[in-house]
Parts: C-alpha cells; sequence; structure tokens
C-alpha cells in the first residue's frame, strides 16, 4: 500500500467520522440562534466564530458537510447503479437495443452537464432532494458509457473465450469474469465524480438552487459570507477550507486506488 | 572610470524618479476640488422609455412634477399653485400655475395635464395613481383643469393621488405619436429639476439641469445614473470609485445598499444618509385562505412570539424595531396619537395558543430566496417562533415561483410591508386594509369590517381633524384585531462619498438638486 493511498484513507477515514458522527462532535446545535453573540471572532468557546444569526460556526460546518458528502454520494451511488444497468444491457445484448439506448446515452451527453442540472434545479425548485434528482439525471450516462465501453472490451478478453470454451454458461461468464473486470474502472470512475459532484452541489447551493436554509451547506454558507468578507472573513475562510479538504480527499484516494489496482501505472512512475 | 559613469547615470535616474515621485505626494497637495458631476448607482432602469408604463420613480422625482405632492400628511401645492373642492368633493378644481415650460422649452398648461391623466385612464393605469375613481376630466381654460368623480369616490386620498408618481405630468412630445397619449412613451420631457441628456435601457441615464425649471436650479452640471442591479455590485462599485454615491430604491423594501455593510461603509470613510419612511415590514397572515388565522388569539400570539429588538439587530441596528406601533413617527399624525403595541412575551405568546386550544402549530412560511435579507429573516423568526411552541416551516423559493405560490392557498405566513413612500401612504392604506379599494385584490393585507370603514375615516375626510381622528381609528382597529405581525420600519439609505453634500429628503425621497460635490 503507497503512501498516498494511506494518506487517502486516512483523510477520507477522517472525512467520515465528521460525516457520520457530526452530531457527537458538535459542541452546539447548529440550527441554534443567539443573537447576542453574533458575528464573533474564533474563540474558545466557539471555535470557529459565529455567524449573523449567533449560530455556531463549527458546529455549522459539521453538518454542512455532512450534508454536501451524503448527497455527493447518493448521487454517486444512483448514477453509477443506473449507468451499470444501461451500459451492461446495452453492451450484452448489443444490436438494436445497443443502437437504441447509445442514442439516448448520446442526448444525454451532448447537453453541458453544469447548465442542463442548473436548468432543472430551477424548474423543479431549490432542494436538497431536487438537487440529488438533477444530478442523477445529468450524471448517469457517462457511467453508462463507460461501463459499456469496458464490458464490450472484457467481451473480447481471450480468457473469457477460453471460460465459453471450457463450457462456462453465459450467466457464470458474465458475473465471474466479466463484471469483475468492470468493477476496477468503474470504482475508480465513481471516486472521481465524488470530489466533482461535491463541487456541484456546492455551485448550486452558492447561487440559491440547493439545500434551502436554515440547513447547513458549504455552497449557502459561503454565500451568505458574502457580506462579511471584511467583518467576518471566518464565516467564507473555513467553509472554502473544508471544501478543499474534501475534494483532495476524494482526489488523492481516486489517483492512489488507480495506482493501486493497475501496477502498470505504478510501474511507469516509478520507471 | 567606466564604473564611476554607470553609478552617475543610476544616482541620474534615481534623482529623476524622485523628482517624479514628488509630484505624486498627498504631502502638500492642494485640496479638494469642486467637481460638476456625481455618479449614482441606482438598483433599477429608470424606464425613460416605457410602452404603457410612467417611469421609474425616481426619474419622475428627478425630471418630473405633479399636480401636488405630499408632505407631513398634507397635500402641498406643486404643479397646481391652489385647487378646490367642490359639490362636497364630488370635483376638484386645479389652478395651474401660469409660466411653467417643460424642459422641452413647451408651455404646461391644463391640456397637458389632462393628457397625462388620459393615458393612465387608456393604459389602464389604476393601481395608486387613483385614475379609476375619476368620471371625467375637463379642461376648463388654459390654466384650470376640473376633475370629476365617480359616486363614493371622491375624498382626501383621491386628491392625494395626484401627487403619486405615475401622476407625473409629461409633455406631449414624450409619446411616440407626439400628442397621443396611447402611443409608447419613448422619452421623458417632464417640468423637474433635472431633464434627460442620454439613456440606455438598463444601463444608465444621464440626467443634466433643466433650464426651463420654475424653481432653484441644480447645482451639478451632471448626474449619471448607473443601473446595478446587484446590491452587492452597487457597494463595490462606490468603494472601487466607480460611482460617487448608491441611493436604494425611491420606493423601498427593494434594490436596497445590504444593511449588514452599512457599518463598514461608514467605517471605510462613506457617509451613510438614513430617513426612515412611513413603510412597516410586517408578516402577513394568509387569512382568506386558512381559517386558523381568523383565529384573533393566535394572531395575538404571533406578535408576542416575536422579539422586533433582535430583528432589528439582525441588521446591526440600522433599521429600528416596530415596537412602538404599527407604523413609525413618519407616518401621518402617529406621533401625536401615543403608541401600541404587543411587547414580546413567549410565555404569553403560549398562553394564548392554549386558550385557542391550538398545540403543534406549525404554520409554513414562503420565502422569497432572491431577498438574502428575508431569507435571514425568516431564519430568525424560525427561531423565536420555536421558543413559543409554534414550528415554523420555511418554503424558501425564486422570485417567479413566490409570485405563483403566494397567489395559491398553500403556505400561512409571508413577509410583506405596509405603507410606503409617504406621497402614498393614503392610498397604500386603503389598498392593504380596505376590502372595497380596487388595489386591494391584489395587494392587500389584511381586512375586517371595522377595519375597512377605520380606513375611510382616515383617508377620505378634507377635514384635517377628522381625518386624525379617522387616522386614530385605524390605528387601533388593525392594533386590536392584530390585522399583521410588524416587524420592523423602513428606511431608505444613501450612501456616498465624503465630499457628497447637500443631499436632501423630501419626505422619503433623497433630492441632489442642491448637491455638490467636492473630490
Amino acid at each position: 500500500m503507497g503512501n498516498n493511498l494511506k494518506t487517502g484513507l486516512v483523510l477520507i477515514f477522517v472525512l467520515a467520522a465528521i460525516v457520520f458522527a457530526g452530531p457527537l462532535i458538535a459542541p452546539y446545535d447548529p440550527f441554534e440562534v443567539d443573537m447576542s453573540v453574533r458575528l464573533q471572532g474564533i474563540s474558545l468557546a466557539h471555535i470557529m466564530g459565529t455567524d449573523q444569526l449567533g449560530r455556531d460556526l463549527f458546529s455549522r460546518l459539521i453538518y454542512a458537510t455532512g450534508t454536501s458528502v451524503k448527497i455527493s454520494l447518493v448521487v454517486v451511488a444512483a448514477s453509477m447503479t443506473i449507468g451499470f444497468i444501461f451500459g451492461s444491457v446495452a453492451a450484452f445484448l448489443g444490436g438494436a437495443v445497443d443502437e437504441f439506448l447509445m442514442r439516448i446515452i448520446d442526448v444525454f451527453m451532448a447537453f453541458p452537464t453544469k447548465i442542463f442540472t442548473i436548468a432543472i434545479a430551477g424548474v423543479l425548485g431549490a432542494s436538497a432532494f431536487n438537487i440529488t434528482l438533477a444530478l442523477i439525471f445529468t450524471s448517469w450516462a457517462s457511467y453508462a458509457r463507460m461501463v459499456r465501453g469496458c464490458v464490450l472490451t472484457a467481451k473480447q478478453l481471450p480468457f473469457i473465450d477460453a471460460s465459453v470454451a471450457l463450457g462456462a454458461n453465459r450467466r457464470y461468464t458474465i458475473v465471474k469474469h466479466v463484471l469483475p473486470s468492470v468493477f476496477q474502472p468503474l470504482s475508480t470512475f465513481a471516486f472521481q465524480r465524488i470530489a466533482h459532484t461535491m463541487m456541484m452541489i456546492v455551485g448550486l447551493s452558492f447561487i440559491g438552487l440547493g439545500v434551502q436554509p436554515p440547513t447547513p451547506e458549504l455552497g449557502a454558507m459561503i454565500n451568505e459570507s458574502k457580506n462579511f468578507m471584511t467583518t467576518a472573513p471566518h464565516l467564507f475562510v473555513f467553509p472554502g477550507l473544508l471544501i478543499s479538504y474534501v475534494v483532495f480527499s476524494f482526489n488523492i484516494l481516486d489517483d492512489s486506488l488507480r495506482d493501486y489496482w493497475d501496477p502498470r501505472i505504478k510501474s511507469e512512475l516509478v520507471l | 572610470m567606466k564604473f564611476g559613469m554607470k553609478s552617475l547615470l543610476c544616482f541620474c535616474l534615481a534623482a529623476l524618479m524622485m523628482v517624479g515621485f514628488v509630484g505624486c505626494s498627498n504631502v502638500g497637495a492642494s485640496s479638494k476640488t469642486e467637481q460638476t458631476e456625481l455618479k449614482v448607482a441606482y438598483g433599477k432602469d429608470t424606464g425613460v422609455a416605457s410602452e404603457k408604463g410612467n417611469g421609474d420613480m425616481l426619474l419622475t422625482i428627478f425630471a418630473g412634477e405633479r399636480l401636488v405632492e405630499v408632505v407631513d400628511g398634507e397635500v402641498v401645492p406643486s404643479i397646481a399653485e391652489s385647487w378646490e373642492v367642490k359639490d362636497s368633493g364630488k370635483t376638484i378644481s386645479f389652478k395651474i400655475k401660469e409660466g411653467l415650460k417643460f424642459s422641452d422649452g413647451s408651455d404646461l398648461t391644463a391640456k397637458d395635464v389632462k393628457l397625462k391623466f388620459d393615458r393612465n385612464i387608456a393604459t389602464k393605469n389604476t393601481s395608486w395613481t387613483e385614475v379609476d375613481r375619476i368620471e371625467k376630466i375637463e379642461v376648463a381654460d388654459d390654466y384650470t383643469i376640473n376633475f370629476y368623480y365617480k359616486d363614493g369616490m371622491d375624498g382626501y386620498v383621491a386628491l392625494a393621488g395626484f401627487a403619486e408618481y405615475g401622476n407625473t405630468i409629461v409633455s406631449p412630445n414624450s409619446f411616440q405619436t407626439p400628442g397621443d397619449p396611447t402611443t409608447p412613451m419613448v422619452k421623458f420631457i417632464g417640468s423637474g429639476p433635472w431633464k434627460v441628456a442620454d439613456y440606455v435601457k438598463d444601463q444608465y441615464t444621464t440626467f443634466v439641469p433643466n433650464e426651463n425649471y420654475s424653481g432653484d436650479p441644480v447645482k451639478l452640471e451632471k448626474i449619471t445614473v448607473s443601473m446595478i442591479k446587484d446590491d452587492e455590485a452597487r457597494v463595490l462599485a462606490i468603494q472601487s470609485g466607480d460611482v460617487d454615491a448608491v441611493v436604494d430604491y425611491y420606493h423601498g423594501g427593494s434594490a436596497y445598499t445590504p444593511r449588514n455593510l452599512l457599518s463598514s461603509l461608514k467605517e471605510e470613510g462613506f457617509q451613510v444618509l438614513k430617513q426612515e419612511m412611513p413603510m412597516t415590514t410586517v408578516l402577513a397572515f394568509n387569512y382568506t385562505n386558512n381559517e386558523a388565522w381568523k383565529n384573533l388569539k393566535l394572531r395575538q400570539a404571533l406578535n408576542y412570539a416575536i422579539n422586533k429588538d433582535e430583528i432589528s439587530g439582525l441588521f446591526d441596528g440600522w433599521i429600528s424595531p416596530a415596537n412602538d406601533a404599527y407604523f413609525s413617527d413618519c407616518s401621518p399624525y402617529t406621533t401625536a396619537l401615543g403608541k401600541q403595541s404587543y411587547k414580546y412575551n413567549p410565555e404569553k405568546a403560549k398562553s394564548l395558543l392554549t386558550e385557542a386550544g391550538i398545540t403543534g402549530f406549525s404554520p409554513k412560511m414562503i420565502v422569497n430566496s432572491e431577498n438574502a435579507d428575508e431569507v435571514k429573516l425568516a431564519e430568525l423568526l424560525q427561531s423565536m417562533l420555536k421558543e413559543s411552541d409554534i414550528n415554523l416551516q420555511l418554503d424558501v423559493m425564486d422570485a417567479t415561483k413566490y409570485a405563483e405560490v403566494k397567489k395559491t392557498a398553500d403556505w400561512d405566513l409571508c413577509s410583506y410591508y405596509i405603507g410606503g413612500p409617504e406621497r402614498r401612504i393614503y392610498s397604500r392604506n386603503e389598498g392593504r386594509f380596505d376590502k372595497t379599494a380596487p388595489e386591494f385584490g391584489s395587494s392587500g393585507c389584511f381586512t375586517s369590517d371595522t377595519i375597512a370603514a377605520s380606513v375611510q375615516k382616515a383617508v377620505d375626510p378634507f377635514d384635517e381633524k377628522e381625518r386624525k381622528a379617522g387616522f386614530k381609528e385605524f390605528y387601533a382597529a388593525i392594533d386590536a384585531e392584530t390585522a399583521c405581525v410588524p416587524l420592523y420600519y423602513d428606511a431608505v439609505f444613501v450612501v456616498a462619498n465624503e465630499g457628497v453634500e447637500g443631499v436632501e429628503f423630501i419626505g422619503s425621497e433623497p433630492r441632489f438638486d442642491q448637491v455638490t460635490y467636492k473630490k
């Protein structure tokens, strides 16, 4: 296990602790308003200061990270599942079904993802559920195309022919030989997409199309800090740092996993 | 020797640069110089050209005049030097000042005044202009115009309506077909202190002095009003020196400098000028669609459950909490009437809810996401109401959806406003609280038979004593019936560079006529 992978796993572990053990770590109720301590800087009582309504920023950041990461995971998991089904069906059945499904995928991929997502979220209305739907709707096609490509490649491999020649049935060949060869690139791709999806969610919330107040969310928190750039910079510095941390964690894990699973890349890097 | 020459050259160059820098120094610089132009940032387009409209409020104040104005609750002369109320109010006859001219040099006569009202009637521009009350307009001579009112549609509110922005008198040459008020307005030719020299829609309007203006001439040679829609962008514009002043929307309530930035702007050395206006931001009940709000005790509970001082704190204290009454002291006759209000008392709120037999109350508040202040206000209200066991649900949505949802029954509470700019105070009170007023259908806030009757007593009488008594009754009625929850008193702000002097507020409207600017 390389150092990068270890670092990635540690970073993700810390992130998972923040996301799933948030309520235990947070010193205050993230929704608790206390106007007597509004816009306070860093102190022992509030280690990251307070916001416009006197809410503890540290507690809100913990919840906000949870909100963004959970939505990202749901989007990636759902898109991956849908993409996997569509891609594998197209590749296995081939012919007219493949043509039909691929044209649908082409239609989805023809639209600029970000603009398409904004349009859907705008029409559906701003909410966590709606941006989740919008992101799944615009993300699954890329997974489907990738899965189809992997399955078609796997189908051509000599060991698949060997398996068939030895008398393995279609189901056995798919489950035991074809799908495992898809899993590795698919999971690498999914890890890469988590960071990307996270940035999309933060961006949508920043422009008011994502998670709605008073639910804490990183993008929305940065948006709220606009008027306090000079008077209370902690309001945008900490959410900004946390976004960087989350994206960096998933990116480093994605890179190191790819290296770990593909020794050829690793050896090339060493050479 | 070679080295010596190089050194000499370097020394000479350094000396030259030093001499150059002396000119850049502030030390010993001359005092500020008088400027002839002021650049102003504003959140709306001035609407100089418009198919059916009458131009933005800033435009009508800068470049226009009306028959009368409303100042301190009283109708005062403007284009009209006097008026006579005849037939117990059914006829109002105006005597127009002689010698007035529009900015294009043409004479302003009764015929031109009639033309503007004909346009408002033809384009159905009836909201707050009160022209739908008019039965007939008659030009008696060049300087006399008579307005005849429909049965039951007369009153002081009709007279005050002549001060409405939409009733600003413009030259017949303002229209696409000169003299035809049904054609679009293609330029704004008024009789105000300024005239429009240049206009690019949604970008800027340039005002220069109107040499035909009958009042005191303006002091600056030019004012450029740049339309900058985004609130924060206007602030950045003054901070970067692109503009010299930022003005809130003349109507109040929107397109204003974010209240949370005012303190830091003041610390940076900008002037922050404030004028409170007779407009109150309130929490309105959807009482027509939801039976629960017909319960007085519930409405009272909401009033007791809200701490208005904390709301003021949310805006760094730049706006005043509505602690004293439904309207601030700048509304007509409020100061003389004594103060009435519900003081913050969550325990009282809880006991009222118990008395009303309401438990687990979870009203839904719709919130316009495009107004950041409204969103924060809603979050604060949610937290306050929780203390009184009211579980406020927030439904935050964009402006378009907000407007659609507001027409439906699917909400309980929303942020709204009562009152308005001073010149509108009569028509606005009627439109918000009297179900028989034409504006009530689209702009009403709350009504009952008692409130509607008291509004009429406040806005109809031509006699000041009667009006004052009517206002007292009206204020008492909306307070007793808890028509809404007054939250804070609105204000209009001007943020200006240090050297800008002479900004004057008439009513709630900032005037730049006597402004001088040293920079």
